[in-house]
């Protein structure tokens, strides 16, 4: 059977699709848009609120701020993920989990010299999964891009 | 004659904005590629497309209002000093010889690497030094 280390979450956000690997996630997590607490909604800095994770609340930040794609605008029933974080999960809400996969599934491509230089610097990686092109997420970069 | 490093050129139709890629550096023309958007993409990208097992960034040259640019029917794939890219455009002209049309020099580019100007026929293409524009994209 596979490990989670062998294993990546696909997932959409807008209209972009990404891979993440599963150990950096701690759960995905159902639940409705209106349940997002938004008395610590910071959109300045791509909080959209909290929600309560066991005993305590857990941020929710808007993924796309920090990619910087189109703000997220989910409504109704929607899909957390709850990633680790060096300070303790974080959440952050996407439009549809595709599912998870073994990682013979996915097939590296490279990234033009050129595309590196143009996105700041940012790593950009991406793998085809099926006809699809994917990102290749890392919850450790997507916290610090949060800052 | 500004030095592009070709003899001839690559003539695209774009409603953004006809243009002339040195010859030299055209490597394959992908007619209706899809395109993919992405992270971090300045304004300047319209997207990104899959050549190969490379994933590069589609350029739209000429002149257009923010968030007027089209999905272009081709895209050009070029090699340049940072690899490849890809400019979109409507249509594929023809490759042409310097010595079928004229050559103006721009003295006031409308972007950086837009070095002149080529009149074929009845058309007018901005000539690009791929080396140059691509050097100076902003990261």
């Amino acid at each position: 059977m596979a490990t989670a280390e062998q294993m990546k979450l696909v997932f959409r956000l807008g209209q972009i699709r990404f891979s993440l690997p599963v150990d950096h996630l701690v759960e995905i997590r159902q639940g409705s848009a209106g349940g997002i607490d938004r008395t610590c909604q910071d959109l300045t800095g791509g909080q959209l609120g909290s929600i309560h994770h066991q005993d305590g609340q857990l941020g929710v930040y808007d993924l796309s701020y920090y990619l910087q794609l189109p703000p997220w605008s989910g409504s109704g029933e929607i899909d957390l993920l709850v990633l680790s974080g060096s300070d303790g999960p974080w959440a952050v809400p996407v439009d549809e989990v595709v599912g998870i996969f073994p990682n013979e599934a996915f097939s590296p491509l490279t990234t033009a010299p050129l595309l590196t230089h143009i996105c700041k610097g940012e790593g950009v990686a991406c793998e085809q999964w099926q006809d699809t092109l994917l990102f290749c997420g890392d919850a450790g970069q997507w916290e610090r891009l949060r800052g | 004659m500004a030095d592009v490093g070709s003899r001839r050129l690559g003539l695209f139709y774009s409603r953004h904005g006809n243009i002339a890629l040195p010859a030299e550096k055209l490597i394959q023309v992908l007619e209706q590629p899809r395109l993919y958007g992405g992270p971090f993409l300045p304004a300047y990208v319209i997207g990104l497309v899959r050549f190969q097992t490379e994933i590069l960034p589609v350029l739209q040259c000429g002149n257009q209002a923010p968030g007027s640019v089209v999905e272009p029917f081709y895209v050009t794939v070029c090699g340049s000093s940072l690899g490849l890219v890809g400019f979109g455009c409507d249509q594929v002209r023809q490759i042409a010889d310097w010595e079928s049309g004229r050559y103006e020099e721009l003295t006031e580019p409308d972007y950086c690497g837009a070095v002149g100007r080529f009149f074929h026929q009845t058309e007018t293409y901005t000539v690009i030094d791929v080396d140059l524009l691509v050097e100076c994209l902003p990261e």
